[in-house]
This record gives structure tokens, C-alpha cells and sequence, in this order.
């Protein structure tokens, strides 16, 4: 079933769930997700449901000691995805992280089954992830 | 959904890259569209107008003796970004490519102005290509 405004609407609300940290919204949003980070570093690799896509923001948020943040730039959907384009910032062991991402959603019948992150520079995103 | 008019658009670009309709690409590419490649291969940077543009497609057919093959698996989009989701394989000197990709497109007036590629791993086009 190609997704609806209320598909667009329910990953929107998603985002800002993610800003707020609110763990109730993105447990059952991910419930039944594989989460994909691409590169060769300490995060990469592909999580699957609630509690490791959970654990892999927890884990991030540490390994930066909090300063990791999401900036939404723009959010698009079309028949079986929704595309989020933001800017990932934070810093770990003095560097920087600075990323513009594409975060695809892949939706089927109202469900999150598949996030897969793409970023700017995959070098620079393995290097601060290092 | 109703899928945003740029969506069309950018669809129509897709398939006259394809189908390797130049009068076509030009009938919607703005004057100055600029294609930015990511990564460390020698396509890297940016490529604008139409003398660079036909040069990095003409370098690209030959260099691959005309393998690439592009399908498109879905299009997203809006009123400032449509983002295109396509498969990618060629071949070259015994080596094979088979990847997916995105592109995030600026479209105003009807025109694409600017392409901001990405590959769900970096490493492996930049050493496809090396």
C-alpha cells in the first residue's frame, strides 16, 4: 500500500520525538525496523527493533558525551518512502562531526520496516566515529 | 499521497539519463545544473553547466565501454527537494559496481538546478573507480 500524508505526518511527529528524547514514540516506531548506519566504525552495521536502534542512540549520545544534535532541514514523501534530509553536529575526543544526512524511511501499510542512513562524507563520519 | 509535481519531473530526468536523451536532459535541466559527487574518486566535486556535465557523461560511458545501468527504485519529493532512490551496476576492467544511491535535487520553475549524489557506500564507488 503506497504511503499516505499520515505516513508523512506520523515520521514528522518521529523527528521530534527524536529531538525530545521521548522513548515511549520511538520504541513503538521502531518496533518493527532495521536501522542501517553505513561506514567501518563503532556504530556502523544494521540494528534491528526498539531496543537496539534505542540502544545505538544511547550509545551515540555517550560516546559524544551528549553534544550529538539533529538539525531537520527538509522531509519528503513519495509512494513507499519518506526522506529526511537534516544535519547531524556534535564532537567526541576533539573533532567535530558536521554531516548533512538522507535518512530514508522505507513504510509499508503504516510501518517503519527500514531506516537507512546516508551521510555527506562517509570518511569524515568513520573518522569521528573511529 | 499526491505526489508533489517536482516528483514528475525529476522522473523524467531519470529516464531521459537513461534512455540517454540529451535533448531531453536538457529540456529540464536549468542552464547552470551543477552535479555534486561526494567521496575521493576522480568524479569528485562539482560539475556544472552543460560543457561539464556532457564531459563527465561522455568520460563516464567510455571509461565503462557504456555498462552503467540505472534503475530507479523510488522517487520522493516536495516543493524545495525532490529525492530520487536508484540502483546502480557497470563494470570495468574486470570489476563490478552494484550499488544504491541517492540524489537530492533543487528544482524551481519546472528546471533542476542542482544534484547532490550519495552512495549507500562510499568506499566501494571511490574504489570502483580507482
Amino acid at each position: 500500500m503506497p504511503i499516505s500524508e499520515a505516513d508523512v505526518e506520523a515520521i514528522r511527529k518521529l523527528y521530534v520525538a527524536l529531538l525530545n528524547r521521548d522513548i515511549p514514540a520511538l520504541t513503538r516506531a521502531f518496533a518493527s525496523a532495521s536501522y542501517h548506519v553505513p561506514g567501518d566504525n563503532l556504530v556502523s552495521g544494521t540494528y534491528r527493533g526498539s531496543e537496539e536502534i534505542l540502544g545505538l542512540l544511547a550509545r551515540t549520545m555517550e560516546l559524544t558525551d551528549g553534544t550529538l544534535a539533529f538539525e531537520l532541514h527538509d522531509l519528503v514523501g513519495g509512494e513507499n518512502h519518506v526522506c529526511m534530509l537534516d544535519r547531524a553536529t556534535g564532537t567526541r575526543k576533539g573533532r567535530t562531526l558536521d554531516q548533512s544526512r538522507v535518512v530514508i524511511m522505507h513504510i509499508e501499510n503504516g510501518v517503519t520496516t527500514d531506516v537507512w542512513l546516508v551521510v555527506e562524507d562517509e570518511y569524515d563520519f568513520d573518522e569521528f566515529w573511529s | 499521497m499526491k505526489l508533489h509535481p517536482n516528483v514528475a519531473i525529476v522522473r523524467r530526468f531519470y529516464h531521459a539519463f537513461i534512455s540517454r536523451d540529451t535533448t531531453a536532459i536538457w529540456s529540464i535541466a536549468g542552464e547552470d545544473l551543477a552535479f555534486h559527487v561526494p567521496g575521493r574518486s576522480k568524479w569528485a566535486g562539482v560539475h556544472r553547466g552543460r560543457e561539464q556535465l556532457l564531459e563527465l557523461f561522455t568520460r563516464l560511458g567510455s571509461e565503462t565501454e557504456r555498462s552503467v545501468r540505472m534503475t530507479i527504485h523510488d522517487i520522493v519529493g516536495g516543493e524545495n527537494h525532490v529525492v530520487g532512490l536508484h540502483h546502480v551496476t557497470a563494470t570495468m576492467k574486470g570489476r563490478s559496481l552494484d550499488i544504491n544511491g541517492t540524489a537530492v535535487c533543487h528544482v524551481k520553475d519546472g528546471k533542476i538546478l542542482e544534484v547532490w549524489l550519495s552512495w549507500q557506500s562510499q568506499k566501494v564507488f571511490d574504489e570502483f573507480w580507482s
